[in-house]
């Protein structure tokens, strides 16, 4: 039978890994190997995908890629493997420390062969993804960037110097399960690692889930690059009645073993000591080799041995380690492959030996080689580690996913959880401060009114101040409250966990639009604004899924636009106030599934990536984390307001103010900015809205979309519904929902994509609109005649 | 014109000054602060 078969909650083998490429080999770094035992936890809410428990944690997979997979069921209470560890009754002899990078033990002081002085110490941080090594790379350097509890939080290199040692320099990677690379974040961290060649390596293993971190390990000691090993989140082995024989571990694996917490503090000075040392007098693994000699009569150990012997030459000249590079060819690693350049002769004689491997083992190439890593681990962990039975986090995340993603549960739960964010951001918290801050602006802006005027300040200068940069900036900055809210609760969402929960169970629905479930973050946040979605966008694994969440993000209404439609709401229809505002939303959607249904015809063919992610256990969020990512966002968006938009406030003032021969104008019809849009008044004069002061407004729109109803009200005075139809008002409102972002989002649009497909998606978007508008605008002059 | 509007002209003149040296700065720099610090790493970029 299949994975997708298996009955919920049942035990089984998996006999044998189906499917191909880079895939399949993600599944076997993953630990989905044969003989591993797993156990279906739950099915997603809508059926899809699946969420298994292996090698000790959790992993999703979507049911067309667990039928690739074959397992054998076995009775719940004879499983064959449980999680490796030492016997309860096993005699605990205190074990040698072998001191690896200690100075004095491993050689005497004074010893070695140091690098020169003066050499920069460049450490490369690895580790799987979500392992904390964000959470060591902050401790070790000082530096403030942003944690999350979401895997792949990291999606490019971070640099900094040590503490306290100004000679080294550390680079936080992303995540990577392996050094086969799957993503394009586990290519930055292999391509580092291989051709920047750093002095040494920190490799941080999550000691509560060390099988599978230990599997990366394995591959980075092939490497022959000095490492040392940090052991994190030890305080919550250690807190669930768990250890690990370090002194042990270290022997075996051949290079310095250092528990630490990261998240405590505890243990980096000593990490950072072995660190200097081992990359200082370039001590590397006393240990690459962990084939058996007897496992199936050595088939791997004679096969991998073998090989490195033939392409010793090969590897030396491509600067690759022979141990790697051996293993990678077994692997039929393409990449080290044509970096090698073998002959043909050379590449006929492995595959025999491939062959006659996979013969003896009986085992694909891949799967053997994973079977080979695997059975190493699961020695050395019986040797060294005691684990308890279920930690207490898994236990807490346990009960909390009953509900938040229990069967019936998820999605009302998740509607609640988000409109509980919207209501407190929108109308409790973020709205209250946005009030406060907003009368503080009112006074401020009166106080200089005040002032200027005593001063007998010049009508002129009087207004650009007033009436340009006062109003501009102040109504920009008085969003700055309801930005910070949001983040606040979306960062504690992603923190505690509940994201990749969010990622699992909408992927059905969103893989039928031609999505991941991941892409469900970019879009939820699109709802706030368009700016931060875009850049959330980075964590997706592949470019056409990023693009493609990119381009139908702004279809989800941002709170800019709410005023517009409070606006005209109030004024053509109070008394469907809720229908249509809800009615809008609901629209924005419906037209962004319609969009994503063309793209994946065309311009974006194929599947979305597979959905094979860890769900990690809740944690409560660090208040000093969210702290500092709300610093950053308010920060980033005060500097922003006295910067673009203060420019851009006093640009468009003048325009406003200044006829065609730069003279002062009192009559806004004689403006420039008149002048500038009376040659879109042919454009929109279908829809309804062929006036020049709201095509003025929907410019002004395009700067921020606050200003569209300022820009209304300044025109039109009054009375705006004596002005234009109730139609041609439906249509604006369909307009301004999805016309063109305001020059913000397209900025950061531009930044991810570059500027054509910055450009193009203005030109998209306002076409997209115009359609959309036009087709209400007909429907209300011929249905309702309104 | 008297010497407030003086004092008002030079000082938004100088706002509108140090907004564009603002721009400028991070321009030149390649990358500034995009405030998305959960998966930029562009201010530890720029130190390197």
């Amino acid at each position: 039978m299949t994975l997708n078969e298996l009955k919920l909650g049942q035990p089984a083998m998996i006999k044998k890994v189906g499917g191909e490429g880079r895939l399949r080999q993600h599944f076997l770094d993953m630990g989905v190997i044969p003989n591993a035992e797993v156990t279906l936890v739950k099915y997603a809410p809508m059926g899809d995908p699946i969420e298994l428990l292996i090698h000790g944690y959790k992993l999703t997979l979507r049911l067309s890629e667990a039928e690739k997979i074959e397992v054998e069921p076995l009775e719940s209470k004879k499983s064959v493997k449980t999680a490796p560890s030492k016997s309860k009754n096993s005699k605990k002899s205190k074990s040698h420390h072998p001191g690896l990078g200690e100075e004095g033990r491993f050689h005497p002081k004074g010893s070695g062969d140091p690098l020169p002085e003066g050499t920069k110490l460049t450490f490369a941080l690895v580790g799987n993804q979500n392992s904390g090594k964000t959470t060591l790379f902050n401790q070790l350097t000082g530096a403030n960037q942003h944690v999350g509890n979401f895997p792949g939080v990291t999606v490019d290199r971070k640099d900094g110097a040590i503490k306290g040692h100004p000679e080294t320099l550390v680079t936080d990677l992303p995540g990577i399960y392996s050094m086969s690379p799957y993503s394009s974040e586990e290519i930055v961290s292999r391509n580092f690692v291989l051709n920047e060649k750093p002095k040494a390596i920190i490799n941080i293993v999550d000691a509560t889930n060390i099988e599978r971190n230990l599997y990366l390990t394995m591959q980075l000691l092939e490497m022959d690059v000095p490492m040392v090993v940090a052991l994190n989140m030890m305080d919550e082995v250690t807190a669930n009645a768990g250890t690990v024989d370090v002194n042990e571990l270290e022997a075996l694996l051949g290079v310095p073993v250092v528990p630490i917490s990261a998240a405590k503090n505890q243990g980096i000075d000593e990490l950072v000591r072995h660190a200097v040392h081992i990359a200082h007098y370039q001590e590397k693994p006393l240990r690459q080799d962990f084939c058996c000699e007897t496992d199936h009569g050595g088939a791997v150990h004679r096969c991998l041995h073998g090989i490195a012997h033939l392409i010793q030459d090969h590897a030396l000249k491509a600067d690759i380690p022979l141990r790697f590079a051996a293993s990678k060819v077994i692997e039929n690693d393409t990449l080290v492959l044509a970096q090698l350049m073998l002959e043909q002769n050379e590449k006929e004689m492995i595959e025999h030996i491939v062959l006659q491997m996979e013969k003896e083992r009986g085992l694909d190439r891949s799967a053997a080689i994973a079977d080979m890593r695997f059975a190493f681990i699961d020695k050395v962990c019986s040797q060294t580690v005691t684990k308890p039975k279920q930690s207490r986090e898994s236990i807490r995340s346990e009960k909390i996913d009953r509900i938040l993603t229990g069967k019936w549960t998820a999605i009302p739960a998740f509607i609640i959880i988000m409109a509980a964010v919207f209501f407190l951001t929108f109308n409790v918290i973020g709205g209250t401060l946005q009030g406060w801050l907003e009368t503080g602006i009112d006074a401020l802006t009166g106080l200089a009114d005040t002032a200027l005027t005593n001063a007998g300040v010049n009508e002129v200068i009087h207004g650009l101040v007033i009436d340009g940069i006062f109003a501009g900036v102040g109504s920009v900055l008085s969003f700055l409250p309801i930005i910070v809210t949001l983040f606040f609760f979306l960062s504690l969402l992603e923190d505690s966990g509940y994201i990749a929960r969010v990622a699992f169970f909408m992927d059905k629905l969103l893989r039928r639009i031609g999505l991941s479930g991941r892409s469900i973050v970019p879009l939820l946040i699109g709802f706030g604004c368009t700016v931060p979605a875009v850049m959330s966008t980075r964590t997706l694994p592949s470019e056409r899924d990023r693009k493609m969440t990119i381009l139908l993000t702004p279809f989800m209404s941002c709170t800019a636009k709410l005023p517009i439609y409070a606006f005209f709401v109030d004024a053509f229809f109070p008394r469907y106030k809720a229908l249509i505002m809800i009615g809008l939303y609901l629209f924005g959607i419906l037209t962004g599934i319609i969009v994503a249904f063309l793209f994946k015809g065309t311009m974006f063919k194929g599947e979305a990536v597979p959905f094979v992610m860890e769900l990690p256990n809740y944690r409560l969020p660090g208040a000093r984390n969210v702290a500092q990512l709300l610093w950053e966002k308010a920060k980033d968006f005060l500097t922003k307001a006295f910067t673009v938009i203060l420019v851009a406030t006093v640009v468009i003032w003048f325009l406003q103010s200044l006829d065609p021969h730069f003279n002062f104008t009192e009559v806004q019809e004689e403006s420039i900015l008149a002048m500038i849009s009376r040659l879109f008044v042919p454009v929109m004069k279908p829809l309804g809205l062929g006036d020049w002061r709201i095509c003025t407004s929907l410019i002004s729109g395009f700067m921020a979309k606050e200003s569209v109803v300022s820009t209304l009200e300044i025109l039109f005075g009054e009375g705006v519904e004596t002005m234009m139809s109730s139609a041609a008002a439906a249509s604006l409102l369909v307009f301004s929902l999805l016309y063109t972002p305001c020059v913000a989002a397209i900025a950061s649009i531009r930044r991810e994509l570059g500027s054509k497909w910055a450009a193009g998606l203005v030109v998209w978007q306002c076409a997209v609109a115009w359609v959309a508008a036009s087709v209400v605008h007909l429907i209300g002059v011929l249905v309702g005649g309104i | 014109m008297n010497i407030w509007d003086v004092v008002v002209i030079i000082a938004v003149a100088a706002a509108v000054g140090a907004a564009v040296a603002g721009i400028v700065k991070n321009k030149k720099k390649g990358r500034g602060c995009c405030g998305d610090c959960s998966s930029c790493g562009g201010c530890a970029y720029k130190e390197r």
